[in-house]
């Protein structure tokens, strides 16, 4: 009796919040009207006019707390960012773009390795340049949340929609960092469409020491800073007038000392040394040719830099954290397209009069596969909410795990043509064989999912590390301790049995609560984990990049049930269509990835020599010293 | 050794004359060839002088495989009994050396077959026992033991023939079980595994040897020069070198004041082979003690990584990492034989290292620190 | 060729019941049991040309290696025995300090070498032996421990494989380093412990040669004395040190140079004695070199095979049981 009234007690705090969420909306926004007119397609006449909500003030970020144990019971109403009469407003916008991409051909533009010019010419209407300016300069400043909604119908090309990222990066990052002069010269161009931005990161070679083979030093002529060196897979560079170049640089450090860094600089593409050659075939998104853009002793000067000298990294770390959710929305809107497909083709197919949509092997395929597009769904718009609800939300870690979730889970689902069609997915032309390549293309995009993984577990872990310093110092050294340890040994927690303190289940709906359990149980896990990971390595984590994977991928998998669970909760509350579905997907992902987190927890808690870990480092030593494969071929005789 | 379970399993099933038939007697008296029969004459004639038989292998002049078959052959052919046939075997181990065929199974096998088949296998629990055939047995026992020593493992034909002569309660065959169980074990178990035999030729050895001590670094290069490279040499050999970048970058570092030396002969074996080779060493350089760690190592409070690329502690970028060429007694650059190991050799060494990418050589003093082998002036002669 | 030391035909006759059991034993050492050669009997009249244990127990340890030893008197043993009383004592003092403090290390954490042994000075060398075949006129093999130049032990030589042709040894060539047995104070025997351990590890630069690594385990009966587990050290050769580990489940059982049938693991716990040997069979006659570092011990949480070898059921009476 008694949990039952603590449960009603969270409900009533469950709907206390969603009514404050909803109350502070207020419209003091300027205005802005947009006038479409094209050819081919008849535009109504729209009035967009976006209001916005001012932000609340900063929460402690979410996903770094989960390391901590802790969670935001306020995040778990999955955050609404955009008001009821706004909503309406996008949704017009929204409509005319998807309008547009329904009538453009991706196989032409594939075929042709180019957007047409009246393509261009059609997005320039519908201000698709315009999203990340500000209504100052002439742009329509969408939020996150919003540039994700309206992302989504321009996903259906691939290649638009990179075309349209690296713009949009370059004006979004000329629009946080950008001194007002760079605003003024370049914003109310970009969101016209009259000149594109793309931006300049990846390099072909590794880099042996540093960031970049690409490096600006000091000038010895004209400018501040010569640039040299060259960036590879720049997409559209060919019709680029603006490129956002990083390069490694020497900057001083807080001791004065100096040490490796990076700065950003905006180069116009008819500057003294810049050269856009072609790229590299590849594999996909051939849309859009990548090039390669050299640069020999460009002269730049202060004028060029983006933000400060020294503040390259963070205008980096800005300019990821979008390009992490655009590729999440991209990969979004290719598993849903490649999942509608294959629906399409079970639903048709037949064998030996069995249909195709009987067997529980594809079954059970295709629900896998709807519930990872529903974690991401929701991961991409609660990291968007994020974003847009709160003062300065450190959002990094999120969009982190979004990009890593989508891309495995697309590759993931790319390949299941394969199983479900054979031969026929990898017809050159069809749309699910270039839906495959595409896939593998954007794997290999921006970051990399396992170092991003990396990056995910260590910042994890810096952020615990913060927390538990010195509970880890007392740890490591027990015989000092002795009280500490046996208190510690008192309360030992055991990973499998664990107690109930955050009560997550009282902020979701009751029916969500063995979910909400299993969620819970993650959360609780995952600091356990990085507890034991920094309490068995200390700073040399590092380079325990196996262990730091497992912790990458618990919080991943934690933060995926989290979104789920939260969506799914809501969904439900306000009777949504279908969400008595969604409560089951949330449920189901939940439970598959409880088990993945127990799993995971108990390999980093049984350490790396219990695990299969150490086993494998030795044979990776034998691989190098015989430089490759070495077992001797079964059919040898001995005698 | 699965065979060993098997064989066992199925020598209980075989009887043992069935088991003779399927064995080819090859060396026996009526099967010997005609062509071999042809030079019987004199050979037998060598056998009927001599009381003694070694000599009559000592006798021999071509000493190769095929006149110590034929003496085989002339021995089995002598006479029905085939008297001594022990002593015979005996005899036969003794010289194998001299006529090279010391690592020939067929040649044991061969030696094997003068024994007669079915007489000395036991035909009950005491001759089992009790040794039946004590002298013949330990004859075998004695071959097979040699085979042991010079590395020759037997092969199930040599199994066919024990069964036949000694039956599966034989001691040579139970002596030819432990050597199936234990030889294969040991063959290929070297990290450097070399070809058995390996090679005479000097210069394939001299590869093989400076391969095998550049292992140590994975991305060491061996080259094969020549000393009609370099015009003022004397010598016209071969010269085997191994250096790794590595160690050419170690070698820029160098400073010219300080001279290398070329340490030598060194030896090294590979198998029964020994080979000479040269080292190029210079002073290593002088390494602060490790500074004292003012980073609390349990201090998790500050965690720095690489954002980019690989994520990657901080601190392998700090730490100036001691290579494996940095040894206390001195930094090692190259390696190398050469065909006739003289100064003159390893000068046209030094003339073509700094050809091939060491141009710092040509200001760098080399020293020759030469070895005088001491093994070899210590040696006693036999008394 | 060979020699046996046969004493008498009824030895010889009851000797005949042994001949299966013992048909292998030993080919290092020649046949002098209990110091009392007698006669040199040509081979032909004996069936065997590898010595024989004719008894059934052995009489010392030594297995008759230590008859041309002179027997000192009991009163020179008394004061030899007084003289080093002092010694002893210090020794036992230490071990009793050592017992008192009680401070064995916790925990054996992978990748830590426990260095056993290492040869830096002269010191070092103090409680290691050499043999070779020449030190009893069975060879002409000679070698030598000490410290090379580089200032680490070296353990060099010649092997010769040449047989004297006294007819006494059927084979000659080895060379061997060996530690003296593990011991307390007042010279009472013990045993290493190395149970916490599963690897040895050498640091060393060879030659190139194949050595063999001997742990002897010595037992408390005659038939146990003998006991020695080998491994082979592969060399690489070179200028460059090498880092050998071997898992002590790869050392096989052998007694008195013969591999033995029956095999069982290395007891870690019952340690008496480490060595290295070298020999020149097979045409590997020549100079050797061998300089080790250290030989220490290492736990390895990630090997966990106990024995390598398997053991197959063999019909009765076919081996030794």
């Amino acid at each position: 009796m008694l949990s039952s009234s603590i449960r009603l007690a969270g409900l009533r705090r469950f709907r206390l919040i969603r009514c404050q969420s909803t109350s502070v909306e207020t419209k003091d926004t300027t205005d802005k009207t947009n006038i479409f007119e094209s050819k081919d397609i008849k535009w109504d006449k729209v009035k967009t006019v976006f209001s916005k909500k001012p932000k609340n003030p900063a929460r402690s970020p979410l996903l770094k707390n989960f390391f901590n144990g802790q969670f935001d019971s306020e995040l778990i109403a999955f955050p609404e960012v955009i008001n009821r009469d706004d909503m309406a407003e996008l949704y017009k916008t929204v409509d005319q773009s998807k309008e547009f991409f329904r009538t453009i051909n991706s196989d032409e533009i594939n075929k042709a390795g180019m957007i047409p010019s009246d393509v261009v010419e059609g997005l320039r209407k519908l201000d698709a340049f315009a999203t990340d300016v500000p209504h100052s300069f002439g742009g329509t400043e969408f939020r996150i949340t919003e540039s994700c909604l309206r992302g989504e119908t321009e996903a259906q090309d691939v290649n638009i929609m990179r075309t349209l990222n690296v713009h949009r990066l370059v004006t979004h990052i000329l629009n946080e960092s950008g001194s007002d002069e760079q605003k003024s010269k370049f914003l109310p161009l970009l969101a016209k469409g009259d000149i594109l931005g793309t931006v300049a990161f990846i390099e072909l070679d590794l880099c042996p020491n540093g960031i970049f083979n690409t490096t600006a030093k000091t000038s010895l002529k004209g400018g501040d800073w010569t640039l040299n060196g060259k960036k590879s897979f720049v997409i559209n560079a060919k019709n680029a007038d603006l490129f956002l170049v990083f390069a490694g640089t020497q900057i001083s450090n807080k001791c004065g000392d100096k040490v490796d860094g990076m700065t950003a600089f905006l180069i116009e593409s008819d500057m003294n040394g810049v050269e856009v050659k072609e790229g590299e075939e590849t594999l996909g998104c051939n849309g859009v040719k990548q090039c390669d853009v050299t640069f020999n002793n460009v002269e730049l000067g202060q004028a060029h830099v983006i933000g400060t000298f020294e503040t390259g990294s963070e205008v980096a770390q800005k300019l990821l954290i979008k390009s992490r959710l655009q590729a999440g929305i991209l990969s979004l809107v290719m598993m849903k397209k490649i999942v509608n497909t294959l629906t399409k083709y079970c639903i048709d197919g037949c064998q030996s009069g069995v249909n195709l949509m009987e067997l529980d092997l594809f079954k059970n395929s295709l629900a896998k596969a709807v519930s990872d597009i529903y974690a991401l769904e929701s991961m991409i718009y609660l990291t968007a909410g994020i974003f847009d609800d709160y003062e300065n939300a450190d959002v990094d870690l999120e969009t982190a795990v979004v990009k890593v979730f989508a891309q495995r889970s697309l590759l993931r689902v790319a390949t299941l043509p394969l199983n479900f069609m054979g031969p026929k997915a990898i017809v050159n032309g069809e749309p699910l064989a270039e839906c495959l390549k595409d896939a593998l293309h954007l794997n290999t995009h921006g970051e990399s999912p396992d170092s991003l993984e990396q990056y995910i577990g260590l910042t994890g872990l810096q952020h615990v590390g913060l927390s538990i310093a010195a509970d880890i110092k007392k740890i490591r050294n027990p015989l000092m301790n002795p009280s500490y340890i046996f208190k510690r040994l008192y309360d030992n927690k055991n990973i499998e049995n664990l107690k109930q303190t955050l009560h997550v289940n009282h902020y979701l709906h009751p029916t969500m609560d063995p979910a909400a359990q299993w969620l819970e149980f993650s959360i609780l896990r995952l600091f356990i984990a990085s507890e034991t990971l920094l309490a068995r390595h200390s700073v040399q984590i590092m380079d325990k990049q196996i262990e730091v994977r497992r912790l990458s991928e618990c919080a991943i998998s934690t933060y995926a049930m989290f979104a789920s669970v939260s969506r799914a909760s809501r969904s439900y509350c306000i009777g949504l269509q279908f969400c008595d579905f969604e409560m089951l997907i949330a449920s189901a992902f939940s439970f598959d990835h409880m088990l993945k987190v127990l799993q995971l927890v108990r390999d980093i808690h049984e350490g790396p020599y219990m695990t299969n870990d150490m086993n494998y480092v030795k044979i990776s030593k034998q691989i190098f010293k015989e430089k490759g494969y070495f077992s001797i071929h079964p059919l040898t005789r001995n005698f | 050794m699965h065979f060993l379970r098997n064989q066992l399993s199925k020598l209980g099933r075989q009887s043992l004359i069935l088991s003779e038939r399927y064995y080819p007697i090859r060396y026996d008296s009526n099967t010997s060839t005609d062509e071999k029969k042809t030079d019987d004459k004199n050979k037998n004639f060598v056998f009927e002088k001599q009381l003694t038989l070694q000599s009559s292998f000592e006798n021999i002049t071509e000493k190769n495989r095929d006149t110590y078959l034929a003496m085989v052959d002339v021995f089995l052919d002598r006479d029905v009994h085939r008297r001594n046939h022990v002593e015979f075997i005996y005899a036969a181990l003794k010289h194998m050396e001299t006529f090279g065929v010391h690592r020939d199974v067929e040649v044991y096998k061969a030696l094997m077959n003068v024994m007669p088949k079915e007489k000395f296998i036991p035909r009950n629990m005491f001759q089992a026992e009790f040794m039946h055939y004590p002298k013949q047995q330990q004859c075998i026992i004695d071959l097979l033991e040699q085979m042991e020593d010079n590395g020759v493992m037997p092969d199930f034909e040599m199994q066919a023939i024990l069964l036949n002569t000694f039956g599966r309660r034989g001691h040579p065959t139970i002596k030819y079980m432990r050597m199936m169980y234990w030889m294969p074990k040991f063959k290929n178990q070297s990290p450097w595994l070399l070809p058995n035999p390996v090679p005479n030729d000097a210069l394939e050895l001299a590869k093989m040897a400076v391969k095998r001590m550049c292992t140590v670094d994975l991305h060491s290069n061996v080259d094969v020069y020549h000393t009609n490279e370099v015009e003022s040499a004397i010598d016209d050999t071969w010269i085997v070198s191994g250096m790794s970048p590595e160690q050419m970058q170690l070698l820029a570092q160098h400073s010219p004041e300080k001279s290398l030396r070329i340490e030598g002969p060194h030896l090294i074996w590979l198998r029964n082979q020994s080979l000479n080779y040269f080292v190029l060493k210079g002073d290593g350089k002088e390494y602060p003690m490790s500074t004292d760690d003012d980073e609390d190592m349990d201090d998790v409070s500050n965690l720095t990584f690489n954002k980019y690329g690989w994520a990657t502690s901080k601190q392998k970028q700090v730490d100036v990492k001691r290579s494996v060429h940095e040894q206390r007694d001195g930094v090692i650059y190259a390696v190398c034989a050469t065909g006739t190991s003289t100064k003159d050799s390893l000068l046209s060494w030094i003339r073509l290292l700094e050809k091939n990418g060491n141009p710092c050589l040509g200001q760098i003093p080399v020293l020759f620190k030469f070895r005088s082998n001491v093994a070899e002036n210590l040696l006693v002669t036999s008394s | 060729m060979n020699s046996i030391k046969g004493s008498c035909s009824l030895i010889a006759s009851l000797n005949k019941a042994l001949l299966r059991r013992y048909d292998h034993i030993t080919y290092l050492r020649p046949t002098l049991l209990n110091g009392n050669v007698s006669v040199v009997l040509p081979a032909a009249q004996l069936i065997h040309t590898t010595p024989n244990l004719q008894l059934f127990w052995e009489r010392h340890r030594k297995g008759g290696y230590n008859r041309n030893v002179k027997r000192v008197s009991q009163k020179e043993l008394i004061l030899n025995g007084l003289k080093e009383l002092k010694k002893e004592i210090l020794l036992w003092k230490e071990e009793v300090k050592e017992k008192l403090e009680c401070d064995p290390i916790l925990v054996y954490r992978p990748g830590e070498t426990d260095v056993m042994w290492q040869f830096t000075e002269e010191n070092d060398l103090e409680n290691w032996k050499v043999t070779s075949d020449r030190d009893h006129n069975e060879g002409q093999s000679f070698c030598s421990f000490d410290i090379s130049p580089a200032g680490h032990g070296l353990f060099s030589g010649n092997v010769q494989s040449k047989v004297p042709i006294d007819g006494r040894v059927k084979r000659a060539g080895y060379c061997n380093l060996q530690s003296l047995r593990a011991r307390k104070s007042f010279k009472r025997d013990t045993y290493w412990d190395w149970t916490p351990y599963n690897m040895l590890v050498i640091k060393l630069r060879g030659d190139g040669r194949s050595y063999l690594l001997n742990i002897a385990s010595e037992g408390l009966y005659d038939v146990w004395w003998n006991d020695m587990f080998h491994y082979v050290l592969y060399t690489r050769g070179g200028p460059h040190w090498q880092i050998a580990k071997i898992p002590f489940s790869k050392f096989f059982l052998s007694s008195k140079g013969r591999v033995q049938d029956k095999q069982a693991p290395l007891p870690l716990n019952r340690i008496s004695s480490f060595g290295v040997s070298v020999a020149g069979r097979g045409g590997h006659d020549g100079p050797f070199n061998l300089e080790i570092d250290y030989i220490g011990l290492e736990f390895d949480p990630v090997h966990t095979e106990e024995f390598a070898y398997e053991m197959y059921k063999q019909p009765k009476y076919t081996v030794a049981q």
